[in-house]
């Protein structure tokens, strides 16, 4: 299956369209052996009426079948109407002989932002049930579902991104795509393929770019996607998933890490002293981890009676120790109460392993911040320590979690989890959102810790804190309840790259 | 959670296997170690060969007197119990309870690519496949 990813086409009488772009693009497509086109959304500039009649005659001259996609330009001034007037359907389904592709309508009408309500969401599982059995699933739709590199403020995902990246996950499905902020970039996440194209026609390109297009192929080994821009330069990729995933432990653990978030000692209620008493036993007794690190949101409040109820819970903890500030952390006079109890979190190395924290809280508000320099820092460490087994340690999360709303990511994760999955760090941490939760971008497992004692999590499990054993040739990642002490298999991942052992 | 949806969605896609040599008493430990219930067997060319669980390891070792020695090859059982990824939840449980088996394996065009156990069962009910972002 050869599958040609438009996006952007952004058709409008002003300057903001290139049709000599999407002339060169178009012809391209009709000259190549495609079986079909997917353009992920914008069509047109701003929804308008003369924009969708001109659209609907230029996207006739593409001589493939094609499937388009509404984007959030398309449902501005009521467009979504219009959309489905001249172009076709706002969500579908499109079979062939292998596979299916399924098409969801993503938009929330007069804003940028995505989102795939509970109607959509529930008509997307089903989709999925019904064409289970299909080898190729590719679910296609406007908006990003991990964040994008080069994109200013990332704040353009899905609401829901969690939600959505963790059902195409149990469903298996193939490939993901999108448009959207014009940035061609493509990801694996676990066995998905999230195939971003760039901009095809419009003049708002990213970084001084070029306008180009994605090449999607698909075999019964994999997907390779292959930017292509009207230049003519290529860039490819190409995932082949492995199945089964059976694990073979091989030789003795190497580290274990506990990783806890979100304790949020303070004297309300909604801290469950109790749980985090519990935890902190079993950590010490039964656990015996090498190092805890706590991923930030020790206290509630950033004043000094609550640091001074923290100190005494963390204190007992018998291992090392790394701590992360949250963004409750530095609320107040937190930001220097921090540094008195906690001290300022530095980079720590241990045989093999290096620990580097990353500060990403900012002042007052629930949204971190790495930024431009912070940025440089990451990467200029990831390449001092590549010998090493590296393990990125912040507060805020660079892949969008179950339950929570995208309101915990990081203004600048596009950028931040370009770094670390180009670095192929070995393992990242984070601590936000009220849910465990595990996925591996690229090469990195990235890791989110749930709430190990705050009543308001999202964590259908409950109060929790994760175990990550690191052994010679894999991770393997559990969350622990609390209070139980019940287990659940998080994640487990194979190790590939260059670690000091191999 | 959903009856009707394929067993896929829920079971868990990464197993922890053992070599056929492997002693009873490393795979128990192993078992320990993982806090997993059952182990696959893997040949060296990484097919699935048999499975074992810890009431296995009761009955066909403690029971029987064998000695912890015993490779797990002579008593993982080699008539695997499988369902294909895609069948509806609600039919792979009917099955588990007509063999009243607490874990069932998985397959995907004749390859074993997950399994399915009561604890995955207990996590489905949990944590159910919806959004709460808004309705539409």
């Amino acid at each position: 299956m050869l599958i040609a990813h438009i996006s952007d086409t952004h058709i409008t009488n002003e300057v903001a369209f290139k049709s000599y772009a999407f002339d060169l693009i178009v012809n391209e497509i009709n000259t190549r052996p495609f079986d079909l086109v997917i353009h992920t959304g914008d069509v047109t500039n701003n929804g308008l009426r003369e924009e969708y009649e001109h659209a609907s005659y230029l996207i006739r001259k593409i001589e493939k079948p094609l499937i388009v996609v509404p984007g959030n330009h398309d449902a501005r001034n009521v467009g979504y109407e219009l959309f489905e007037r001249y172009i076709g359907p706002l969500s579908g389904v499109y079979e062939f002989k292998d596979g299916v592709v399924i098409w969801v309508d993503s938009t929330i009408p007069d804003l940028s932002d995505g989102r795939i309500g509970g109607y959509k969401y529930r008509w997307l599982k089903a989709k999925l049930e019904e064409y289970s059995h299909k080898k190729i699933k590719i679910v296609a739709a406007h908006h990003h579902l991990v964040p994008l590199p080069d994109t200013g403020r990332e704040r353009n995902v899905l609401f829901n991104a969690g939600d959505v990246l963790d059902l195409l996950l149990s469903h298996e499905v193939t490939l993901y795509m999108c448009g959207h902020k014009h940035v061609p970039n493509v990801y694996r996440v676990e066995d998905l393929v999230v195939d971003n194209a760039g901009c095809t026609s419009c003049r708002k390109t990213r970084k001084g770019d070029v306008n180009s297009y994605n090449i999607v192929k698909i075999t019964k080994d994999g997907v390779k996607v292959t930017v292509r821009r009207v230049t003519g330069e290529e860039r490819k990729k190409e995932h082949r998933p492995i199945k089964p995933k059976i694990f073979i432990p091989k030789g003795k653990r190497l580290l274990r890490i506990v990783q806890v978030a979100e304790s949020n000692v303070s004297d309300r209620r909604y801290f469950r002293r109790k749980v985090l008493e519990n935890a902190i036993k079993a950590v010490n007794e039964r656990y015996k981890p090498d190092i805890v690190i706590h991923c930030g949101d020790v206290v509630e409040k950033g004043i000094e009676r609550f640091y001074e109820m923290a100190m005494k819970f963390y204190e007992k903890i018998k291992a090392e120790k790394l701590i992360v500030p949250g963004h409750n952390d530095i609320t107040y006079l937190g930001y220097d109460l921090f540094r008195e109890y906690f001290g300022e979190p530095e980079v720590i190395e241990r045989g093999d392993f290096v620990f580097i924290p990353m500060l990403s809280a900012q002042y007052e508000t629930q949204i971190g911040v790495v930024g431009r320099m912070g940025q440089k820092i990451l990467k200029d460490l990831l390449e001092d320590f590549k010998e090493k087994f590296r393990v990125v340690v912040m507060h805020h999360n660079l892949v969008p979690v179950p339950r929570a709303r995208e309101l915990g990511y990081l203004e600048d994760a596009g950028n931040v989890l370009k770094i670390i999955t180009d670095q192929e760090t070995e393992l990242t941490l984070t601590g936000h959102g009220g849910n465990a939760h595990a996925v591996k971008v690229e090469k990195t497992p990235i890791i989110n810790a749930g709430s190990i004692s705050w009543e308001l999590h999202r964590d259908p499990f409950g109060n929790s804190f994760n175990l990550i054993d690191v052994y010679e040739d894999m991770i393997i990642a559990f969350e622990v309840q609390a209070t139980w002490g019940s287990r659940k298999l998080l994640g487990m991942w194979k190790i590939k790259g260059e670690v000091p052992w191999l | 959670m959903d009856m009707r949806a394929p067993v896929k969605v829920y079971m868990t896609k990464k197993l922890l296997g053992v070599k056929p040599d492997t002693t009873v008493q490393d795979a128990s430990k192993m078992m320990m170690e993982f806090e997993v219930g059952s182990l696959v067997v893997i040949d060296d060319n990484g097919n699935v060969i048999g499975f074992f669980t810890k009431s296995d390891v009761l009955r066909r070792v403690i029971v029987p007197g064998l000695p912890y020695t015993t490779p797990v090859k002579e008593i993982m059982t080699k008539e695997l119990i499988t369902v294909d990824a895609n069948t509806p939840l609600g039919e792979v449980l009917r099955k588990m309870a007509e063999h009243r088996i607490k874990h069932i394996l998985i397959e995907e065009e004749g390859k074993i690519v997950g399994i399915f156990t009561l604890s995955d069962l207990l996590e489905a009910s949990r944590r159910r496949l919806e959004t709460a972002i808004s309705t539409e």
